[in-house]
């Protein structure tokens, strides 16, 4: 199964999406951006759902960070900022997805990041 | 400004300067050149510069740099078209804050019927716009807040109709019609911020997946 980080300074975000997530994917979550970058560092991850916006170190920080040290990961930037698409360009990210979103379109930008399918045997 | 109520002054001729020069709007004049040649002493006090200062073009100095090149495109384009003109910008007020004014310029003409030049009447209106400017800040931050909420609500119901699918196969009404009214809320943010974003920049691109 693959294996996905999901940060965000929201706790029923983490939870929600990891309540939808799970059936598809092994999930791990992070409140900030700095034990985000505690858990990518410790283990291999086939994508990272990322909110912009959050204390300590924020998305665009941990992007930089992970940069730095050579760590290329998928990345699905997800915000309510209103410059969304314009930064996740600036950042370089492969998907974004502006809060709030249809939880069905971020399982497809994860499969599609994954190569692995979602919960799509449940009929919509 | 017809010559029929100048030439027939219901005031003695110095009780109009007194009207002018204390009126509690900012007037100014500018002739054929479409420079300055006339500030009242309301003006003045506003900006707290001498006459000397703001003749000519002297007064763009004062106007806040961003609002600049939009004021003097419609005095100027409003100048050659000789029609009136109303626009708002930013002045430096003489304690150096800039503040919001709205100017109203007039063509006038000489005692033959020629065109002369212009005059304005400025407000200060920094009050209303700064009251403006906090309620769209206001409505697009209330707007923005509701969004984590509503995306945890939107996954939470999607985890809930799968399960309750699964386990009894179709989901009760009432699941719904709660995602009916989760659509609802999501489509009234959606509004509120548009609302608020297009009034507060004109620059609002289609909204973004």
């Amino acid at each position: 199964m693959k294996r996905i980080l999901l940060v965000d300074d929201d706790p029923d975000i983490l939870e929600s999406l990891r309540m939808l997530l799970e059936e598809s994917y092994e999930i791990d979550v992070a409140l900030d951006g700095e034990r985000a970058l505690a858990e990518i560092l410790a283990r291999p991850y086939d994508a990272i759902v990322l909110d912009l916006m959050m204390p300590v170190l924020d998305g665009a920080g941990l992007l930089r960070e992970l940069r730095a040290r050579g760590v290329r990961v998928p990345v699905v930037l997800v915000s309510a900022a209103r410059d969304l698409a314009a930064r996740a360009r600036a950042l370089a990210v492969d998907e974004h997805l502006a809060k709030p979103f249809d939880p069905a379109l971020l399982e497809d930008k994860l499969e599609r990041l994954t190569g692995q399918g979602g919960a799509a045997v449940v009929s919509r | 400004m017809q010559a029929t109520t100048m030439s027939a002054p219901r005031l003695p001729l110095d009780q109009y300067r007194v009207l002018v020069e204390h009126s509690p709007v900012m007037i100014w004049r500018a002739g054929l050149d479409a420079k300055c040649d006339y500030f009242n002493n309301t003006w003045l006090a506003f900006t707290g510069r001498t006459l000397e200062q703001e003749l000519g073009d002297g007064w763009t100095e004062g106007v806040h740099p961003e609002d600049a090149p939009r004021c003097m495109e419609v005095f100027l384009s409003s100048f050659a078209r000789r029609e009136a003109f109303e626009v708002e910008y930013r002045l430096r007020h003489r304690d150096g804050v800039h503040r919001y004014i709205f100017d109203r310029g007039v063509p006038f003409e000489d005692e033959h019927g020629r065109f002369a030049g212009y005059i304005g009447s400025c407000v200060d209106v920094h009050e209303r716009r700064e009251m403006e400017r906090r309620k769209e800040a206001f409505l697009s931050l209330i707007a923005h807040e509701l969004r984590t909420p509503l995306t945890s609500m939107r996954a939470y119901a999607e985890v809930l109709r799968r399960r309750l699918a699964q386990a009894q196969g179709a989901p009760p009404e009432a699941l719904d019609r709660l995602l009916a009214q989760i659509a609802r809320f999501d489509s009234l943010v959606a509004k509120m911020s548009d609302g608020a974003l297009l009034s507060a920049d004109p620059r609002v691109a289609g909204g973004d997946g």
